[in-house]
């Protein structure tokens, strides 16, 4: 139970490399916070930052009111899940989950306490004379959770654990890894390059990208109102279509037109545009799949497409359309009767039409 | 044999039953001439008084030539045999069978040899029964060996792995480990004659009041000293020797450890840091265990060329001054007393107490590949 406060993280190795920079984020207590972004952005570096495994170049990284930018991996009293779940090959399973705690000294009985108690959540009694090695890659991912729950210690560090999982067990011990945080009540830092997982898991999720903090927000935030481009394309699967298109005002409203058709804003949304003084610019017209709508059997006049793949996933259908300048994607209802082919009429919703700037990227309706 | 069998279909059954004779009198005849071309031509070779030069090469051309020869004519010879079951059942001592041939005359043949020769007398004429056991365990002199023989093992074996571990894991990851690592390794390509010379000088002794040419010495007398006798001050001379085999020795295990240190996952080690481990807690309960089947192969390989040195205490000291071990004491016997039932007797029981350790030695090798 922690909360933890990193001002001004930078990281730079030796060659020169500068792998994260001025990372600002503050960790509440018992907050599920997830670093995600594409590989090489730095997220592991940062969690590895907070365990002690690699120095902090420059910046100040406090767990509760303690400085500890040089002290030891040992003296945090942090738990690290690794991706190969890094277990001690040669010690058994009880052996692995008790390891942390013989180290501390702690009473034979109690040590057998906490490995009980742990292999019961966990599911882990009858393995506890095992070694590693003939234990399944779910089992072994257990372990290491067990050798972090039986420390109770002040944060959780995960560094990608359900990457080596295979799909089905993944979904399920993501639910897991949920529970576990809502009863032990414990800050999580978890690492991932799975948007999902970071939407399913996060209480807060840090978005990174070439080692700097593109947002840190919800997930309902980060989906909602994406800071950037990067982060609209990041979060969200099938992701969100982009657009070329112009800003243009016809009676006191503002349209965004692209190629073969136009988006409608709601009036706030005008307003802010109106305010910044936006309109006539060109910008990125952003779009989620799941924001279009789709009516068959109109061929002719703007926001006309053409439906040219259609992907059927069962609870709902991905349809390919173009309207002039590439395609984009729409998630519609798979009862909605449409062929590769067709003419069909698109509507963007108003209120989930996202807007960027074409040089910064940087969101204009925030 | 592939050609054979499509050749063979080409032709009809009569042809093939009237070639039978034909070949089998050609598959014998071409090894009886290979094994006749080759013994003449070595005959030939041991004759002739020809430059040196131009014999090692011509000999060098009809071994490795006459090697081909032997496989190929004798694997004709196989193949003509009529039936295939036959044919698969000699197939592999064709090829199995030379080196299997060269194993046993130069291996199994000598150990028995000695053994037999252990129960006879100097000049292996009387039959003696036990006599040189009975001496090999009562004798003075050879129990002095013996005693010299197990410290031997147990200090050389243990400082060098310890001294190579040790280094294994200071150098690790310093700026200049790969120099470093060389230069420690470097002794191991000096032979021990070699570096038993060179040591030799280090401890020379030159009796105070003149000019000392030992570098050990040159210390001590510098420092204000009398001059040390290295070899010859009892019981420590052994362990002065025992110093060369350690310098040869640390190296070699250095390498074996500091490789097998690298190749424990920095996962693990990250892990145990973060679980609370210090160090040195990190060294002893997860690289030392992790690398063990390591240090137990490196140990064994120190511990059976232990139970062989002769060459350093045959070089330093002779053997004189209570430094003899068993395997020197082997070698005199049969060098300088030519008494070859004692030297037998003596190479019985080396290679005897060698066989726990390749026991232990196989066993766990098989544990290690089992929990691949």
């Amino acid at each position: 139970m922690a909360s933890l406060d990193l001002i001004n993280i930078n990281k730079v190795y030796p060659n020169g490399f500068h792998a994260v920079h001025d990372v600002n984020v503050k960790i509440e207590d018992k907050e599920f916070i997830v670093l995600v972004g594409p590989s090489g952005c730095g997220k592991s570096t940062v969690l590895r930052m907070i365990a002690g495994l690699e120095d902090i170049s420059s910046g100040e990284l406090y767990i509760d009111e303690d400085l500890v930018n040089d002290m030891p991996p040992k003296d945090r009293d942090i738990a690290m899940v690794f991706q190969n779940y890094a277990l001690y090959p040669h010690m058994s399973i009880y052996d692995n989950i008790s390891f942390g705690l013989k180290l501390r000294k702690m009473s034979k009985q109690q040590i057998k306490e906490k490995v009980e108690e742990a292999a019961k959540i966990l599911g882990l009694e009858e393995l506890l004379d095992r070694k590693p090695r003939q234990l399944s890659g779910g089992q072994r991912q257990r372990v290491a959770l067990g050798r972090a729950i039986v420390r109770d210690p002040k944060v959780f560090l995960m560094d990608e654990p359900l990457s080596n999982l295979d799909a089905k067990l993944r979904v399920q011990t993501r639910a897991e890894l949920s529970k576990l945080h809502q009863n032990l009540a414990t800050t999580f830092i978890y690492v991932t390059h799975d948007q999902t997982e970071a939407m399913t898991m996060g209480t807060r999720i840090v978005v990174l990208k070439d080692g700097y903090v593109h947002q840190v927000a919800d997930p309902e935030t980060l989906y909602d109102k994406p800071a950037n481009q990067f982060v609209a394309s990041f979060i969200g699967s099938p992701q969100m279509n982009f657009m070329d298109a112009h800003l243009e005002e016809e009676n006191g409203t503002v349209k965004v037109k692209c190629e073969g058709g136009y988006a409608q804003l709601s009036p706030e949304k005008n307003n802010v545009l109106k305010q910044a003084n936006y309109a006539k610019k060109d910008v990125v017209f952003g779009i989620r799949p799941e924001h279009i709508q789709v009516t068959p059997g109109e061929s002719s006049g703007e926001n006309v497409a053409k439906v040219e793949v259609t992907e059927l996933l069962g609870s709902e259908t991905n349809l390919f359309l173009n309207m002039g300048s590439g395609p984009f994607i729409a998630r519609v209802d798979p009862e909605l009767d449409v062929k590769v082919g067709d003419q069909v009429k698109v509507h963007f919703v108003e209120e989930k039409v996202h807007l960027f700037d074409v040089e910064t990227e940087e969101a204009l309706l925030k | 044999m592939l050609k054979n069998n499509t050749s063979n279909s080409t032709l009809s059954l009569l042809e093939r039953v009237a070639l039978v004779p034909f070949r089998i009198t050609a598959s014998v005849i071409v090894p009886v001439i290979t094994l006749l071309i080759l013994y003449y031509g070595f005959m030939f070779l041991r004759a002739s008084d020809a430059n040196k030069l131009v014999i090692v090469v011509v000999a060098l051309m009809i071994g490795i030539g006459g090697v081909w020869a032997l496989y190929y004519s004798t694997n004709l010879f196989v193949e003509s045999l009529l039936s295939d079951r036959w044919k698969m059942l000699i197939r592999p001592f064709v090829f199995v069978g030379p080196a299997l041939a060269v194993l046993f005359f130069y291996l199994v043949f000598p150990v028995i040899r000695s053994a037999y020769l252990s129960f006879f007398d100097r000049t292996s004429t009387n039959f003696v029964g036990f006599d040189n056991y009975i001496f090999a365990f009562t004798d003075p002199a050879m129990s002095q060996a013996a005693i010299n023989s197990i410290l031997w093992m147990i200090i050389v074996t243990s400082l060098s792995v310890g001294f190579g571990l040790l280094i294994a894991i200071l150098v690790e990851s310093i700026r200049y480990e790969k120099l470093v690592k060389s230069l420690i390794f470097m002794p191991m390509a000096i032979s021990f004659v070699g570096a038993s010379v060179i040591w030799r000088f280090i401890y020379a002794f030159v009796p105070a009041g003149r000019d000392q040419i030992g570098m050990l010495n040159a210390v001590v007398v510098w420092l204000g000293f009398e001059p040390v006798g290295w070899l010859i001050n009892q019981p420590w001379n052994n362990f002065m020797l025992m110093v060369v085999l350690i310098w040869l020795q640390t190296g070699f295990a250095m390498v074996l450890l500091s490789s097998a240190i690298k190749g424990v996952p920095q996962e693990i080690i990250e892990s145990a840091q973060i679980d609370g481990a210090n160090d040195v807690q990190v060294f002893f309960r997860i690289i030392i265990p992790t690398i063990r089947s390591t240090i137990v192969t490196v140990s064994t390989t120190i511990l059976i060329l232990t139970l062989k040195i002769f060459d350093i205490v045959w070089v330093m000291t002779n053997g004189n001054y209570g430094t003899e071990v068993v395997a020197s004491r082997m070698i005199k016997e049969i060098a300088r007393f030519r008494d070859f039932g004692r030297a037998s007797t003596i190479a019985v029981i080396l290679l005897l107490a060698t066989i726990p350790i390749m026991y232990y030695n196989v066993k766990r090798f098989r544990e290690t590949e089992e929990t691949r």
